[in-house]
């Protein structure tokens, strides 16, 4: 290695640590003195998680997406990672708007969850009984095709 | 052909010859205690097993039971399904009840249509992503979570049996998911079959006494619905297809 090589290389590192020292300074400190930033996530009902936090922290989207696709594609419905029981423990409501744990992290991480669109954030609930239909609702079809429908 | 040519192509068919005539036996015996072959799927899937080819779910439906001006069929999918209900150009209809007349003869029909389960489905056949699927037993689904939205099986489809999600939704029934961008029809309440129980739409018939739809494994033998087809002249819409739909229809 050249000087002027060797040189630039202490110039960088001495960059990096003075850019990391910045960014440790400027990281506000969390609970219990330790600096690294945390998402407020409010305490899930039940005592544990089905796995360890660790574990579930880091795999989560693997078993939810491998067992979604058993249970879309191969209709079996036993598995114990299913999105809907996330929701019996990670969701609550406050007046009125269901809020999961999955928002707070993901929106700490700044990672766009669309599972929303689509799935309730919210325990399944009991049936509602449908009203009595008094008069033909909106769902009748009249149709009248020339001939028979084949 | 060459002679050697000739000797490898002869020992090909001897083969497969062989092995049909194996195939025969394996299935002869296999089918000759019928009841006990046959006997897992009336029995319902346990939770933690998958779909079964042994079984296809299929429907009948008996036009000449199905009552003029009552809707229990779709208000109750509408329920099951968190469907609005209602018919607007943007509202999810998996089921519709229609009144028909042939004006030749003066025929009125009443019928829900619904999808048809196909055995060979043209949404299937055409989807570019694979997201619209036939499960091992004969139920057609969507799976949103691979659907882009093309809505090229609305188009391929000859029942008119899809709908697509326009607009946002909330509130979804959480053993139900569906959303914007996706395109969904009548899943023979996946959700429920899978617990044994029959579709909603069956079921309010039933409840409201029409009796006109009747579910059940069309490969069983013994069940109600293989009963009823062997005895009853009934008929597939647009038979023409050579779909092969698992729903069928009695008296049109």
């Amino acid at each position: 290695m050249t000087g002027m090589a060797r040189l630039g290389h202490w110039l960088r590192l001495a960059a990096l640590l003075g850019a990391s020292a910045l960014l440790v300074a400027q990281t506000p400190n969390a609970a219990a003195g330790v600096n690294k930033p945390e998402p407020t996530i409010a305490q899930a009902k039940g005592d544990h998680c089905i796995r360890d936090d660790e574990f579930m922290m880091r795999h989560h989207p693997d078993l939810l997406k491998h067992q979604r696709d058993d249970t879309m594609h191969r209709g079996i419905r036993s598995g114990e990672f299913s999105l809907k029981r996330c929701m019996e423990c990670h969701s609550s409501n406050s007046n009125g708007v269901a809020k999961t744990d999955c928002d707070t992290c993901h929106a700490f991480a700044a990672v766009k969850l669309d599972c929303w669109d689509c799935h309730a954030k919210k325990p399944a609930k009991a049936k509602a009984v449908p009203a009595a239909a008094s008069q033909p609702s909106p769902m009748m079809t009249s149709v009248q095709p020339g001939g028979q429908m084949q | 052909m060459s002679e050697q040519n000739k000797q490898v192509h002869e020992t090909a068919n001897n083969d497969r010859r062989d092995f049909l005539k194996v195939g025969a036996g394996v299935a002869g015996l296999a089918l000759a205690p019928g009841v006990l072959f046959y006997g897992i799927s009336a029995e319902g899937k346990a939770p933690d097993a998958p779909a079964s080819a042994k079984v296809r779910w299929g429907m009948l439906i008996d036009t000449s039971k199905c009552a003029d001006g009552c809707d229990s069929c779709a208000t109750a999918c509408a329920t099951e399904n968190g469907l609005s209900g209602q018919t607007g150009p943007q509202d999810s209809q998996w089921i519709r009840k229609m009144h028909i007349k042939n004006l030749q003869t003066g025929a009125e029909h009443n019928l829900p249509m619904l999808c048809q389960h196909c055995e060979n489905p043209p949404c299937v056949d055409v989807c570019p992503t694979g997201a619209s699927m036939k499960r091992a037993d004969g139920i057609v689904l969507v799976d949103r979570h691979i659907c882009i939205g093309c809505r090229y099986c609305m188009m391929a489809c000859p029942y008119k049996a899809r709908s697509f999600v326009h607009e946002p939704l909330t509130d979804q029934n959480p053993e139900v998911p569906r959303g914007q961008g996706c395109v969904e029809s009548c899943t023979f309440c996946v959700q429920r079959v899978d617990r044994d129980e029959t579709p909603a739409c069956v079921e309010a018939c039933s409840k409201d006494g029409h009796m006109a739809m009747m579910f059940g494994d069309l490969r069983d033998p013994n069940s109600d619905i293989a009963r009823a087809l062997q005895s009853y002249a009934t008929t597939e819409v647009r038979a023409d297809l050579g779909l092969n739909t698992g729903v069928r229809y009695q008296g049109i």
